[in-house]
């Protein structure tokens, strides 16, 4: 069980931010405030005081300002090109340096953080939801629903992630924004709908479920109120290591071609660039690669302090 | 308390049902419940009947996995289907067969008409809500009442099963209430609409003695402001001793004897009840040897062929094993499933 907590109005607008769902659901609580503690403002507490995970919450919302606003990084245009700066090396001015086209190369650094963070979470939030959805329905109502989309996930499992986005992205042919989420929501959601349909299984058997149905409660308001909350928590920080993951496969299908075309700006558009003069420029490599690493590094960070805040076999 | 009016329903319309007030409160005829596992079919429940009325106390009395549970379960419509059904019998409240009923009615009447209490407060209820707030959403699910009249019955509630400090406790989490205040917070949310039936799946096992006598006076006291029927599931004799009406024995899913707890304690009319009886502690025979039922509870899979409890029976004879004994009155509101139920009571009587 979770360790007793001091009660009091301290605690008060202090949840959990981890989630938007579990904030709403804590919010709807309350004309006083609470006090005491639950699973979430335990792991809260837990988390506060976690190097790890302040580590990582600092990486991701450096990150995150940078993609809402790079104006603030850098006063430079990323397309704002000079042919004679072409291959530069970095200097006291332009700390990175300039690429082929002479475009300066930490705006375009920073520049390229904006659409590796929206793929990310635009992709995650997605198939978060799908396999929340169907994971709610496969895992609750048993029989013939889990058995078709159980099989259904299995089949789909043996996709391979990158084979299949590039079977499907060579054949698009605009590859943009929507379509690499799009490619990646649809090959990506199996594993969150795994889990989420196991975390479900488990849940459903305990008593307060069958008593919220002894006490007359909606299957929709079970699933939405007693298992979802209860049942999240794996998909949570599945979820948080997922970012990291779909950032690094935007920029390995740009690498390959397949991704984000030109002028878009992302990271694996520029590694891309790179990989043909990685002796004579290795700037041209090592910044986005850098970026990259750390923005995927601080999101798997976060999804293992959740874990270890989440799981109260960890404690 | 009574926020009830009765009707009254924020389903909206869910409620015309044709209740008739003359009928028994809840009248169980011939329950048959099955599970179809991979191993076979196990009969969980096979023919339980039994009535209750207003103001009583019924106890469901057996050995762990004699199909108590499952019949209270049944009852309700929580059984889990596919792998359990309802193969058979009826289950009527006021004269309406809840087993007839399509699924919204029947939601609609769990909780307002008839609830249940679990053995496990502690685990009946939501770790990641306040108990307050648990209470409040049977309002608010039910009777779409305001977040802030629910939290106000809610405390009244919480009050009503004599929860100390019930204003400051209703933002508590159930981890933070002892095993006693759960269960009562358990009482408080089934009773908060009124339920004209309470099922309580063993209440009391979970807690420690005291406790268990203050959660069965809590429990009477309730019965006697809201005259409502209380189904008893438990294995506890002293229990149903104290507080039951009448007592219906299980085994293997089968009632083997049912009637007033005071003549079935006094004198049994089945072996299994005499049995069970006998493996009781009692003060007066301090330094004698219990007397056990040997073997142990069948397996349902396989339940023996005849009477069910024959290999543990101590006053079998041929035809146990050959014929399986119906349930037949042996005093005016008594029946047993024994084919020598005379001879058990005469037993008794010395």
């Amino acid at each position: 069980m979770s360790d007793s907590q001091g009660q009091g109005p301290e605690h008060e607008g202090q949840q959990p931010q981890t989630s938007l769902e579990v904030a709403e659901l804590v919010e709807l609580d309350d004309v006083q405030g609470i006090s005491g503690a639950s699973l979430w403002s335990d792991a809260w507490k837990q988390l506060r005081t976690s190097p790890v995970f302040l580590i990582s919450l600092g990486i991701i919302i450096l990150i995150s300002v940078m993609a809402i606003a790079p104006g603030l990084f850098t006063n430079a245009d990323p397309r704002a090109c000079d042919l004679s700066n072409s291959l530069v090396r970095p200097s006291a001015d332009h700390w990175f340096g300039f690429d082929l086209q002479g475009c300066d190369y930490y705006a375009r650094t920073i520049y390229g953080a904006r659409i590796s963070v929206s793929i990310g979470l635009t992709v995650t939030i997605f198939a978060g939801l799908l396999a929340v959805v169907m994971g709610s329905l496969a895992g609750y109502y048993a029989g013939a629903t889990d058995s078709v989309i159980a099989r259904l996930t299995d089949i789909w499992f043996a996709i391979p992630t990158i084979l299949g986005a590039i079977v499907i992205l060579s054949l698009l042919g605009t590859r943009g924004f929507f379509q690499v989420s799009f490619v990646l929501v649809i090959l990506g959601w199996p594993t969150m709908l795994r889990l989420y349909r196991s975390s479900v299984l488990s849940v459903k058997e305990l008593d307060y479920i069958e008593a919220a149905r002894a006490l007359g409660a909606s299957d929709f308001r079970i699933l939405s109120k007693h298992i979802l909350p209860n049942a999240i928590a794996p998909v949570l920080i599945y979820a948080a290591i997922t970012v990291g993951v779909i950032i690094s496969a935007e920029a390995a299908l740009s690498f390959l071609g397949v991704g984000l075309q030109l002028p878009a700006i992302s990271w694996g558009l520029m590694i891309s660039g790179a990989q043909t003069r990685i002796l004579s420029a290795p700037h041209l490599l090592l910044f986005p690669g850098l970026f990259l690493s750390v923005t995927v590094f601080g999101f798997i960070l976060m999804g293992d302090s959740l874990r270890d805040a989440l799981d109260p076999k960890s404690r | 308390m009574s926020v009830t009016e009765e009707g009254q329903s924020a389903e909206g319309g869910v409620f015309p049902l044709d209740y008739d007030p003359t009928a028994p409160l809840l009248e169980v005829e011939d329950l048959h419940v099955e599970f179809r596992t991979r191993d076979g079919i196990v009969k969980a429940n096979s023919g339980i009947s039994y009535t209750l009325r207003e103001e009583e106390t019924l106890a469901i009395v057996g050995e762990s996995g004699s199909g108590k549970t499952v019949s209270a379960q049944a009852v309700m419509g929580i059984i889990d289907s596919p792998p359990g059904y309802i193969t058979q019998g009826a289950a009527r409240l006021r004269g309406v067969d809840m087993f007839e009923l399509p699924d919204p009615e029947r939601r609609a009447m769990r909780g307002e008409r008839i609830a249940m209490i679990f053995q496990d407060a502690l685990t009946a209820l939501n770790p990641v809500f306040p108990v307050g707030w648990q209470i409040a959403e049977t309002f608010r699910a039910h009777r779409g009442t305001s977040k802030r009249e629910a939290r106000k019955h809610a405390i009244e509630l919480l009050d009503r099963v004599r929860i100390p400090a019930a204003k400051e406790r209703v933002n508590a989490y159930p981890h933070e209430f002892s095993g006693g205040m759960r269960q009562r917070a358990m009482i408080a949310m089934s009773l908060a609409l009124d339920p004209e039936v309470l099922i309580a799946d063993e209440p009391t096992t979970a807690l420690d003695v005291t406790v268990q006598a203050q959660i069965m006076n809590l429990l009477q006291d309730l019965q006697d402001e809201t005259k409502m029927g209380l189904i008893l599931i438990t294995h506890d004799l002293a229990v149903i001793a104290e507080v039951a009406d009448r007592a219906l024995v299980m085994y293997a899913g089968k009632a083997v004897e049912h009637g007033p707890v005071k003549e079935i304690f006094l004198n049994p009319g089945h072996p299994y009840t005499l049995g069970l009886l006998q493996s009781i502690a009692r003060p007066e025979q301090k330094g004698g040897k219990l007397i056990p039922i040997v073997g142990s509870p069948p397996d349902l899979l396989h339940v023996p062929s005849g009477c069910p409890f024959h290999p543990r029976c101590r006053y079998r004879q041929d035809i146990c094993s050959e014929v399986e004994p119906p349930m037949t009155d042996t005093r005016p509101g008594r029946a047993s499933a024994c084919h020598f139920a005379e001879e058990v009571l005469a037993l008794g009587k010395q």
